[in-house]
């Protein structure tokens, strides 16, 4: 029952068998091919799973460092976070069971689209094992903390991944969407995808202005709070990479979660030129709106340029993703271009 | 002195232990202290002022974003702390006074839970309600637990043993914490802010709160001042009260009235600050004794003192970012709780 | 306040015999768990299931054995433990409304769980159980020491015991705002789930029930006479305040075990004991055995329900005994000053 046994016993059991069934079937079964050679993307070499593209059965290190062996083309995947689904679904894969949060209007429309039917999971803190065990699925990703207390019971029904979701950067994230076109098998389909989807933000930057550096904040609103995330969460990195600025750029600053309450003064202090806001539940108002009426808000440089957007709640702060990225940054390019 | 702080034998809250002089001593002081926690509270924030600055800026002189960030920004929340600090200090002698009790304090006996349940719910689940609207049903949450609790564990019944209480107000506290829990776990996409409150602070205090709960601190703290002289009658025991012609029931109505409309109302702005209620009480009593009509005033000024700290204090924890004020008194409280339970020596 | 007598039922009713009361809920739990089994979030048929359960390799052998049966086992050794655990704090304290959560055992037990999830994230989960046990333990320790002068008054204790929750209260909020990584999690920890739980957790908190429970019952003599009040039961030659510690440090072990694997569950170790109580009387031989089966109904009851009542959502059993536990105690409340 100790912790070490619990930890070291499947890798073991799956770098053994890993180690077997190398041996019992060579080169049968290679789906994909040659040309999908790990040298293919020398500009995500970083992510050690790409040595394992092609193979019929890939040994791939998930966030947690665990080791699984995924054989063949998963069919049947279960994504518990809304940003593997909709890294899965660019493959032209429908997940068959999604986390999210038992409501189907999460699953923001541009995913949504690509996705059939799928059953729902329950939430995405606490999926229902029962159905995902029902769902017979070939892959289950799941996220990497939120989804901890669950994973020894997935990865009795499937082969489980436990990727960053809820805690990750952009750049992690494409990382992950790597890693996941290695565990469909998919890697030369997850290469075009990134191409299409380096060409796709090139495209939304080249609206943007060249010189463009102007500092931002993104943030969720309620009635009660106003709570600003650090440059370290997803949103923000994805607004940097449209060549704008987070402006608060230490995140030694924040405790270890990803957001921090700013009162108004605060805000106006950080002063920054843009700012990004959510309502919590995309409520009609929230404290932030009443702020922007205040006469100090209006002397801040985002008032002055009209720099406060209003966003959705789900696209910019539950979905994250590759499609994910590409909507946050199309509709801040919208917000400030007009483009 | 001995035991003033365990209201449970009679000859503790005799009204005769008035002490005048310490009261004018406390009242000095406490104003006093409340100045300077105040003006400190006014004086820190993410834009740095100087002190001449913030006293300009009160006063309207000065930098037109200074004046405005004092007067806008600190000036409401250090006035909700005083506020909120004054309703819970004040609920908590009355409900003392009600139930000759020292362990009664609304987040003890579940009035806070109660509110905060329903303001919760109404924040997950309806999504748009608040102002008065929300105060008026922290009251019904308020109400119904200081009802439930109160009226089961025996008040008006003769008196009730303060373990009992305690235990019964525990108990509801977490049967109500739990549909709470349950609520946030269930409407997760929700919660972003609610958490926050949730502990309780005044972090993000606006001129409109203060608007909202002014009049039933007002209704409250008239209420309870009205009410000073019938709790002083109550302690000497139901029995004498009624023998000298009080009304027991109405005044244990009035006063529940006056607790929910005091800590209700608080806890629907601000969140159920912890154990202001309790230490704050307390403490007044052990310095001026047990005359409501001087208790409960200045356990009103001790309280709007001790929350201003506390804000002051829970700005330090991880400046220039909000921490909840709440924090700071449950870390004071709690261990005075723990003062107080082992202080009792009664054998219920 | 005597409280504890026992209760007898209405004059008409044939008061049932003990081991006729133990034959039927026994017979209400066995029944309850064969159903409960096929009780998920998913298309579960009651034969399959059965059949999984007892070793049959079918389709539905991964859920019943990783999720169903652990859960079902845990329901009956947490009920078990919190009844037997409540029953003996009950008769300590000699307060019905006392429980393992009033005097500090839950509590504690959630400053340990709230450490690791939130300040260490990624702890392994199976530490998670440990720090919720040395952290039940430890408030219980505080408990008593700060209770302590020339004895541990009960009084004393239960006041103590909630101001201690208190403290605990305040450092769990303390850190869900200083680190507020996965709230979420914390949140079930507090509110109590088996979500989760497989056979290594029914593992971790059967020996202590397998050993505790009878130790405890091994005490029930002595805790009647505990009940007669400390200066009858010294001068029948009962070493009180030694009792006393005993058997409270054996039922908040066993209370700790099983919170520390099923999370701050609350209103069992309070209202099964009450049940008992109202069927057998209020000899602690009698109505322990009763006690933890009527605590094992209980769980049955509610993590029952918390799958299946709005599935996919795996609603918290801890609320769900909150929901049934918490009128009850108010109605029984309500008695008690009467």
């Amino acid at each position: 029952m100790s912790s070490l046994q619990r930890v070291c016993v499947p890798r073991l059991a799956a770098a053994a068998a890993s180690v077997l069934l190398a041996a019992a079937c060579g080169g049968i079964g290679q789906t994909v091919s040659p040309s999908s050679a790990p040298g293919a993307a020398p500009a995500y070499s970083t992510n050690p799973n790409v040595s394992q593209c092609g193979k019929a059965d890939r040994i791939i290190t998930d966030a947690n460092n665990f080791v699984t062996t995924i054989r063949g083309v998963p069919q049947r995947i279960v994504t518990v976070e809304l940003s593997f689904a909709d890294d899965v679904s660019l493959l032209s894969v429908s997940p068959v069971g999604i986390g999210d949060d038992n409501d189907p209007n999460l699953v923001i429309p541009q995913i949504r689209s690509r996705i059939g039917p799928y059953t729902s999971l329950g939430t995405r803190e606490s999926p229902n094992f029962a159905v995902i065990a029902g769902l017979k699925p070939d892959l289950i990703i799941a996220d990497q903390i939120g989804n901890r207390k669950i994973i020894d019971q997935l990865r009795t029904v499937a082969p489980t991944l436990t990727l960053q979701s809820q805690h990750t950067t952009y750049s992690q994230n494409i990382d992950t969407a790597l890693t996941i076109g290695v565990a469909l098998n998919q890697c030369v389909r997850m290469q075009k995808v990134l191409a299409d989807h380096d060409a796709t933000m090139a495209t939304i930057k080249a609206k943007v202005p060249a010189g463009e550096h102007r500092s931002f904040v993104f943030a969720l609103s309620s009635d009660k709070t106003f709570t600003v995330f650090n440059s370290q969460q997803y949103t923000g990195t994805v607004l940097e990479q449209l060549g704008l600025k987070a402006v608060a750029t230490d995140p030694s600053l924040f405790p270890a979660g990803d957001a921090s309450g700013v009162t108004l003064e605060t805000l106006v202090q950080l002063d920054p030129d843009l700012i990004f806001y959510a309502n919590v539940l995309d409520t009609p108002t929230g404290l932030f709106d009443t702020w922007q009426r205040t006469q100090l808000f209006e002397a801040s440089k985002a008032a002055k340029t009209h720099g406060a957007h209003r966003e959705g709640q789900k696209p910019w702060s539950l979905t994250r993703g590759i499609t994910g990225s590409e909507v946050i940054a199309a509709q801040a390019v919208h917000d400030l271009y007009g483009k | 002195m001995a035991s003033s702080g365990s209201a449970a034998t009679t000859s503790d809250v005799l009204p005769a232990r008035a002490r005048y002089p310490a009261g004018v001593l406390v009242a000095l002081a406490g104003t006093g202290l409340l100045l300077v926690a105040a003006f400190w509270d006014l004086a820190i924030g993410a834009r740095p002022l100087s002190a001449s600055q913030v006293v300009g800026g009160l006063f309207g002189h000065g930098n037109v974003l200074d004046v405005e960030i004092v007067r806008s920004i600190r000036l409401p929340r250090v006035l909700m702390a005083a506020v909120i600090g004054l309703d819970l200090a004040m609920s908590g002698v009355i409900m003392q006074g009600l139930t000759a009790n020292p362990l009664a304090a609304p987040d003890i006996v579940g009035v806070s839970a109660g509110a905060a349940l329903v303001v919760v719910a109404a924040a997950t689940v309806f999504a748009q309600i608040h102002g008065t609207a929300l105060v008026l049903l922290g009251f019904a949450g308020a109400g119904i637990a200081a009802f439930g609790v109160l009226g089961l564990a025996g008040v008006g019944q003769g008196r009730t043993s303060p373990v009992r209480m305690a235990l019964a107000g525990v108990t509801v506290t977490a049967m109500l914490l739990a549909f709470t829990q349950a609520l946030l776990l269930l409407h997760q996409n929700g919660t972003a802010g609610i958490f926050f409150w949730l502990v309780g602070g005044v972090n993000f205090a606006q001129w409109s709160d203060l608007l909202v709960i002014l009049p039933w601190t007002a209704i409250g703290a008239a209420g309870a001042m009205l009410l000073a002289v019938a709790l002083n009658i109550l302690a000497l025991g139901d029995d004498v009260a009624r023998g000298v012609g009080l009304n027991v029931d109405r005044t244990r109505l009035l006063g529940v009235l006056c607790v929910v409309c005091l800590a209700g109302a608080a806890v629907a702005v601000s969140g159920p600050v912890a154990f202001i209620g309790l230490i704050v009480p307390h403490t007044t009593r052990r310095l001026v004794g047990n005359n409501h009509l001087l208790v409960i005033p200045l356990a009103g000024l001790l309280g709007a003192t001790l929350l201003t700290f506390a804000d002051v204090g829970a700005r330090f924890v991880q400046f220039p970012f909000e921490t909840p004020s709440g924090i700071v008194t449950a870390l004071l409280g709690a261990p005075f709780f723990l003062y107080l339970a082992r202080r009792h020596r009664a054998s219920a | 306040m005597a409280v504890l007598a026992a209760r007898p039922l209405r004059p008409w009713v044939v008061a049932p015999t003990l081991p006729v009361l133990l034959a039927v809920l026994g017979g209400a739990a066995v029944v309850l768990s064969i159903f409960s089994l096929a009780i998920s979030g998913a298309h579960l048929p009651l034969w399959p299931a059965l059949q999984a359960a007892v070793g049959a390799d079918n389709r539905y052998g991964p859920v019943i054995r990783n999720s169903q049966l652990p859960r079902v086992l845990l329901c009956w050794v947490v009920g078990c433990s919190l009844g037997v655990a409540g029953g003996v704090t009950q008769g300590v304290i000699r307060n019905p409304l006392a429980s393992p959560d009033v005097i500090g055992v839950s509590k504690g037990a959630g400053v340990g769980a709230a450490l690791l999830l939130l300040v260490l994230p990624t702890a392994p989960v199976i530490a998670i159980p440990i720090a919720a046990f040395s952290g039940g333990l430890l408030a219980f320790v505080a408990v008593y020491l700060f209770a302590y002068r020339q004895g541990a008054s009960p009084v004393r204790l239960a006041l103590t015991g909630i101001a201690v929750g208190a403290i605990c209260d305040s450092i769990v909020r303390f850190l869900l705002v200083k680190w507020p990584i996965d709230i979420n999690a914390a949140l079930i920890w507090l509110v109590g789930s088996l979500y989760g739980r497989t056979q290594v957790d029914v593992l971790e908190v059967l020996p202590w029930m397998l050993v505790l429970t009878p130790a405890l019952l091994f005490f029930a003599h002595r805790l009647d006479v505990l009940g007669l009040g400390d200066d009858l039961a010294i001068g029948l030659g009962e070493p009180v305040e030694r009792t006393r510690l005993v058997t409270l440090l054996l039922a908040v072990s066993l209370a700790s075990a099983a919170v520390a694997v099923a999370g701050a569950i609350g209103f069992v170790g309070l209202v099964a004991p009450h049940i008992a109580r109202r069927l057998v009387g209020g000899q602690h031989l009698r109505y322990l055995p009763l006690s933890a089966l009527v605590g094992v109904l209980l769980m049955l009851i509610a993590d029952s329900l918390g799958r299946g009542i709005h599935p996919p959502l795996d609603v918290p059993a801890g609320l769900i005994t909150a929901l049934i536990g918490g009128p009850f105690f108010l109605y029984l409340l309500a008695r008690i000053v009467r």
